[in-house]
């Protein structure tokens, strides 16, 4: 038989393109640690899912203007899409050639903070070098932001540390299409109590059925109607919120509302959470049948078609909406029922407070970070209020910092900062994935037409118990791996202590560290004994 | 016991695990009270956990009948925290007690 020319070469080709490809990975690999230098410049690089082109140009613009300051350092935009963005972190971290800067979702738990991530609660109590001349300038740094670094991408409640600094305050509104609600409801204002809310939903369903167009109240997806059914469940538990305040700060912690649970100080039958569950169907029932399986996209798709009137978002939406609909857009606060409402009224403190829990797209410093001082500057300089003010303007979004002029089309998001603290969510204040899932999992049949609150409790009671059991336990190591991590950090600095007994800046140190230490511990040792004590009944 | 320790930091932090134990066991909350106003006079690092303390100061001694402490408590959070969510309910307690000793 005949050999076909060049049939020999086709795998040595293949095997040669193999070759090439494994020594450029290989390469890239190897000079990845040491690329950290370039020509002499220190690189710092930092990752966000913001593809936004606003956002963007902002954060360069505000790149370049800090390597004008510091000559010796470029800085290196990295982004990375949202769907594929916690893939990719995972893997840069996991594999050690992770950027020095990254955007903390809440996909970024207690565990991979603790082991992959900087606190940065020394730095946050000093002022910010990069707000001299301002009235800032002797201000802690964490005191500069219109949420004092309470929010949860900032502040780790159960590491009692800090490790995001956020360059924006996110708040939730109402999006609502102007043109058709002046077709709708002519000039009738948006409305100013929960009530009227639902009297435009009801409107809303009425003239879809009335003209047979597809039109719905409100645009839902998985993604951005839990940010609106938590505002309203998080009103209902104001009360109950506070009545499981063992420790009398006024805001019980996530694990608080857990160990709550378990103790029997709360329960699915708690009239405050059955009337939170309440108000979730009711505003569930107002978004398309379905929505739970539906993305982000799909919701904007519905409402920049004009099939729906309304859609809730975060301020992070405002330039992407404007960029996509051909209407009309308005923004208003949806209202809560007030102390007055018959039902709901009487689980309520009053109008949260939205000061301690939207800072947005914050950054943290990885641990492989080769110049975490570096890292730590660039932060600085992008959260001074100079440099926040520059991101505001250039990228559209609300700033973080206090008192920064925001454009004016930001305006109607900014926080309502008096208020009383909201209580829990579905989420049991972001107790944990266990519990948060098993919400998640059956969330359909509290929300659509055929589902019922009774129902929706049938399947999730049985389960939540040891849901919340999984996610405490879940803490207790995040908590054990912590204080052993930070036990050898302790170690080092009691050792050179004793060499240098009068460096009062590192017995400061070692009084915080022993302070964390023993409050983590102490932690610790409550779950451990609640686990165990309510392990049986 | 904790006058015996002679470092700051550690007499603190003892103070706090055992102010912690009266209010998690549901023992008598002037004990914790006692405990907490040790451990801010010992120094606390942590602003977040000094915010929680002096709220937890001006709650207990409030229960307690101690109008003044509490009102001192108050007034510190509100003046070192000017950012907390609380802030809100904080002054309306300390109104009420303004209003009811008036």
């Amino acid at each position: 038989m005949r050999s076909i020319p060049g049939k020999n070469i086709v795998p040595l080709f293949g095997v040669a393109l193999l070759a090439a490809c494994f020594a450029i990975t290989a390469l890239k690999v190897l000079r990845h640690g040491r690329a950290d230098v370039d020509s002499g410049r220190t690189v710092i690089r930092f990752a966000h899912w913001q593809l936004e082109s606003g956002l963007r140009d902002a954060l360069d613009a505000l790149a370049r203007e800090y390597e004008a300051l510091h000559p010796d350092v470029r800085i290196e935009q990295h982004l990375v899409p949202r769907r594929t963005y916690v893939q990719w972190v995972k893997t840069r971290l996991i594999g050690g050639t992770a950027t020095d800067l990254i955007q903390l979702g809440s996909e970024i738990d207690d565990e991979t903070l603790t082991r992959f991530f900087v606190p940065v609660s020394g730095l946050v109590e000093r002022p910010n070098p990069y707000n001299k001349g301002t009235d800032l300038a002797g201000v802690p740094w964490r005191d500069t932001f219109v949420d004092g670094l309470m929010g949860n991408l900032s502040y780790r409640p159960n590491l009692l540390e800090y490790y995001g600094i956020p360059m924006s305050m996110f708040t939730v509104r109402m999006y609502y299409n102007r043109d058709l609600w002046r077709r709708l409801f002519g000039d009738a204002p948006p409305p100013a109590t929960y009530e009227d809310f639902l009297r435009v939903c009801q409107r809303v369903r009425e003239e879809a059925a009335r003209s047979g167009r597809a039109l719905i109240p409100i645009a839902g997806s998985r993604d951005n109607a839990p940010i609106f059914i938590n505002r309203l469940v998080s009103s209902q538990t104001q009360r109950l919120t506070q009545s499981i305040d063992l420790g009398r700060i006024l805001r019980p912690s996530s694990v608080d509302i857990g160990l709550g649970y378990l103790r029997r100080d709360w329960g699915a039958a708690s009239p405050a959470f059955l009337d939170g569950l309440a108000i979730a169907r009711e505003v569930g029932l107002s978004m398309q049948p379905g929505y739970e399986q539906l993305r982000h996209d799909d919701a904007t798709f519905y409402f920049s078609q004009g099939r729906a009137l309304m859609i809730t978002s975060g301020s992070w939406d405002l330039p992407v909406f404007r960029s996509m609909v051909d209407f009309e857009l308005g923004v208003f606060d949806v209202p809560l029922p007030d102390a007055a409402h018959s039902r709901y009224g009487r689980n309520l403190l009053g109008s949260p407070s939205e000061a301690g829990g939207g800072g947005g797209m914050a950054f943290g410093i990885t641990r492989q970070s080769a110049d975490v001082d570096r890292a730590a500057d660039f932060l600085q300089f992008l959260t001074s209020r100079s440099g926040n003010a520059t991101f505001s303007r250039l990228g559209g979004w609300l700033p973080s910092v206090v008192e920064v002029e925001p454009p004016d089309a930001v305006k109607p998001f900014l926080p309502r900062l008096e208020g009383y603290p909201p209580g829990f969510d579905l989420t049991l204040r972001s107790l944990g994935a266990s519990s948060n899932y098993l919400i998640q999992a059956y969330h359909s049949v509290l929300v659509q037409p055929t589902g019922s609150v009774e129902k929706f409790l049938g399947e999730v009671e049985p389960k939540l118990e040891s849901a919340i059991r999984e996610d405490l336990g879940r803490v207790q190591r995040n908590l054990r791996n912590n204080v052993s991590r930070q036990d050898v950090t302790f170690t080092g600095l009691l050792a050179m202590r004793r060499r240098m007994p009068d460096d009062d800046r590192r017995a400061a140190r070692i009084s915080g560290l022993t302070e964390v230490q023993n409050q983590q511990e102490a932690q610790l040792a409550w779950i451990t004994h609640e686990l165990a004590r309510t392990a049986g009944e | 016991m904790t006058r015996d320790l002679p470092d700051a930091a550690a007499r603190r932090d003892l103070h706090l695990v055992l102010g912690e134990a009266v209010l998690r066991f549901e023992l008598e909350p002037t004990l914790a009270l006692d405990q907490f106003v040790a451990a801010l006079e010992d120094g606390i690092v942590m602003p977040l956990l000094r915010a929680d303390i002096l709220v937890r100061v001006g709650e207990l001694a409030r229960e307690a009948g101690r109008v003044e402490l509490a009102r001192r408590s108050y007034r510190t959070f509100l003046a070192d925290f000017p950012r907390a969510p609380r802030r809100l309910m904080i002054r309306e307690a300390l109104d009420a007690l303004t209003d009811g000793s008036a």
